[in-house]
């Protein structure tokens, strides 16, 4: 008898080994996970702010999980549905509204209340921008908007102007046929002016505030955008296309996912591409030794300033503990207001929304980051409000992606592309009520 | 009862795996079942629509267009891998010495399967300045963008699934090996050339191998998921020809936050699947030959 209950014995164990095998977390340390995207560059920084916020709470173990931007969104939808999102989430306001809405993230007024993440020296604007629905959702990483990287050095060797800070979009045609004809004269066919914008939903955002909408989506959640101006757009991008200042549609698609060390710009390809203001110094050690300008992104002749101040942001997963998310709490406090902090992460997500750490800052940043501080209170002042995106943002963010793709292989008309995006969209965002 | 008291610990040694097997297949099947109902996004519970998914699928036409994608992939692929599996298999079905290194060789890609690695080789292979662009500059042609372009973007995936010929092969290697050598002599005696032993000896002899690696390479390049997803980097491009009805099912349920609709998709790929194995069997009387 007792053999059979030795075998009945092993055999329960190894299935309960099998099936419990996730880790048993001792209780004296607190483990919790910080997912974030980006490049090697900011990977390593991002490791070495940890690093000291691990020496200051000893009680406190981080393990890192960083990813590329293209990457990171499909990761974090997965682990969400697995009930397994970081605690430590990097988000941003582009797709917040998703999360926010089926909550996956942590309200985070009881931890201002405690005084835990301290949110005093920040300005109300910034705090805004992490606030849904008068529900406080999220830090500001950093405070940033988009810009246009040109590459002067290729210029100059092309012996052609390079565009003003506040050019415009017929000024895109007019300079990119210059190149172009540079460009040929030196036989070479495979590099252009700009990127294809004309799949960049966020670039596509401020062309549809420049004619004077809203912005993307209406307050109360509907698109805000008409045919007509998605028509405009597409056809402006063609045009570009014809006439060979952008990429063909094949060359912009093999690059449609590569990183930032590996895409056209780095490659120098392209003279520029539109990139947060906040990576300039990532793009400037991807092409080491060239003069890098910044100027807006082009503006349309008697229309509206696009610009809006915005940013990513840390937030907290609703699905962990009460002892993780206390931690997680803990690393954004200590990641937004702690000179140590500050001090090796800088200007990496855009300029501090704390008032004293922007303006300790611009006492020990060197002149590339100044530049950026300065590009960002430049836009600021004629930046206009947004409207936080409703639920289904990211599917029509991708509907649009794949609208442009199609007009850009010539399988949709602008005009038909525009009418294709605005209805879908709408019942996109209807479907998800 | 005496039968399952004999047999016991032959039931106690099954528990783990049918305890996996309840757990990790049965109903997680079950629940996708239930789930193909309702109207899911994972994070808040399920909402039940009836017939509304199965409906809605009928009118998508990413679903049609994944279907076209699918069955292109398959129909190609499928019969181009096994005849240039089995081709291979009878060139290296010899005693040279060194012949097990180039079995080996042969054999490796397949072992790579969907990895990035592979993804990033083929980009390099297929791209306006690939390889095979270098190659056809030599011969004065200037090739364009295989991967990148819609026209040609899934044959460079069917090209991969060719490359990866090295598991049927190895099946028509042992099946090469067990057929008699009488026959091959008998047929020399009567004067037949070996295109005609081929034909006459080989082929109808193989012809069990060739059904079962046809109905196992079907079923499993229906499912073909990562390398559609690495090379066109989860979207199915360009302008979704390369959306692989599993990748389209992934897009839906990850990131759509539809999975009720993508539990949808894989029951009617499971009743596709189904179908096209039951044609395959009831075609088989026609070709296969069994040995009696």
């Amino acid at each position: 008898m007792s053999k059979k209950v030795l075998l009945f014995l092993v055999v329960a164990m190894l299935s309960a080994i099998m099936v419990f095998s996730t880790g048993l977390a001792f209780a004296e340390q607190v483990e919790i996970r910080a997912a974030w995207w980006g490049d090697t560059g900011r990977h390593e920084l991002y490791n070495k702010i940890i690093d000291i916020f691990e020496s200051k709470n000893p009680d406190i173990k981080v393990i890192r999980e960083p990813t590329s931007w293209l990457d990171y969104w499909d990761k974090l939808t997965v682990q969400s549905a697995g009930g397994r999102a970081p605690d430590f989430i990097g988000m941003h306001l582009q797709f917040a509204a998703d999360y926010v809405r089926r909550g996956i993230l942590e309200p985070l007024e009881p931890f201002v209340g405690e005084g835990v993440i301290d949110i005093s020296k920040h300005s109300e604007a910034a705090i805004s921008t992490g606030t849904m629905d008068g529900v406080l959702y999220m830090i500001p990483m950093g405070l940033t908007t988009q810009t246009m990287v040109v590459n002067n050095s290729i210029l100059e060797e092309l012996g052609v102007e390079p565009p003003n800070f506040d050019w415009t979009w017929d000024d895109v045609k007019t300079i990119g046929l210059k190149v172009r004809g540079a460009f040929d004269e030196k036989g070479d066919k495979n590099k252009w002016f700009i990127a294809d914008s004309s799949g960049a939903y966020q670039i596509f955002r401020y062309w549809v505030r420049q004619r004077g909408q809203e912005d993307l989506y209406t307050a109360d959640g509907n698109i805000a955008y008409t045919a007509e101006d998605a028509a405009t757009w597409f056809t402006m991008w063609n045009d570009l296309r014809e006439n060979n200042i952008v990429p063909d549609a094949a060359t912009t698609t093999e690059y449609a996912r590569a990183t930032l060390e590996d895409n056209l710009f780095a490659r120098q390809r392209i003279i520029i591409t539109g990139i947060p203001v906040n990576q300039y110094k990532l793009y400037l050690n991807a092409v080491p030794g060239a003069n890098l300008l910044l100027v807006r992104n082009p503006s349309l002749v008697d229309g509206l300033p696009g610009e809006f101040v915005e940013g990513a942001h840390f937030a907290v997963s609703a699905h962990s503990t009460p002892e993780k998310k206390l931690a997680a709490a803990k690393l954004i406090d200590f990641w937004v207001n702690d000179p140590d902090s500050i001090e090796l992460y800088r200007l990496d997500q855009g300029v501090p929304s704390n008032r004293e750490m922007a303006e300790f800052l611009m006492t020990i940043v060197d002149e590339a980051d100044q530049k950026i501080i300065e590009y960002v209170n430049k836009t600021s002042e004629i930046a206009r409000p947004i409207n936080f995106p409703p639920a289904g943002a990211s599917e029509v963010n991708s509907l649009f992606e794949q609208i442009a793709e199609k007009v850009r292989f010539g399988q949709l008309t602008p005009e038909d592309g525009g009418e294709q995006l605005v209805s879908q969209a709408q019942d996109i965002l209807n479907k998800h009520k | 009862m005496r039968k399952y008291i004999y047999n016991r610990e032959g039931y106690a040694f099954l528990t783990p795996w049918l305890l996996g097997f309840i757990l990790f297949t049965a109903i997680p099947m079950i629940l996708s079942f239930y789930f193909s109902f309702t109207q899911y996004d994972v994070l808040t519970p399920p909402k039940w629509v009836g017939l509304r998914n199965y409906i809605d699928m009928a009118n998508d036409p990413r679903v049609h267009k994944s279907l076209q994608v699918t069955f292109t992939y398959v129909g190609l692929g499928v019969p181009l891998q096994i005849i240039f599996a089995l081709f291979v298999a009878i060139l290296l079905n010899r005693d040279r010495p060194g012949i097990r290194t180039y079995r080996a060789i042969y054999y490796l890609p397949s072992l790579f399967g969907g990895s990035v690695a592979v993804a990033i080789l083929w980009r390099q292979v297929f791209n306006k300045e690939g390889l095979i662009n270098q190659f056809l500059a030599l011969l004065g042609i200037e090739g364009k963008n295989w991967i990148a372009s819609p026209e040609t973007a899934l044959y460079t995936l069917i090209v991969l699934l060719i490359w990866q010929f090295g598991s049927p092969m190895v099946i028509f290697l042992s099946g090469l090996k067990q057929i008699s050598k009488e026959y091959y002599e008998a047929a020399m005696i009567d004067g037949a050339g070996r295109i005609r032993m081929l034909f006459s000896i080989t082929l109808p002899l193989l012809t069990p191998l060739i059904f079962f690696n046809l109905v196992m390479g079907i079923i499993n390049a229906f499912q073909a998921f990562t390398p559609a997803y690495i090379i066109s980097g989860g979207t199915g491009a360009p302008v979704d020809s390369t959306l692989f009805y599993t990748l389209y099912l992934y897009i839906k349920g990850f990131q759509h936050f539809s999975m009720g609709y993508a539990s949808a998709l894989a029951w009617v790929l499971l009743v596709i699947i189904s179908i096209m194995t039951a044609l395959m069997f009831l075609l088989s009387r026609f070709w296969v030959h069994y040995e009696e």
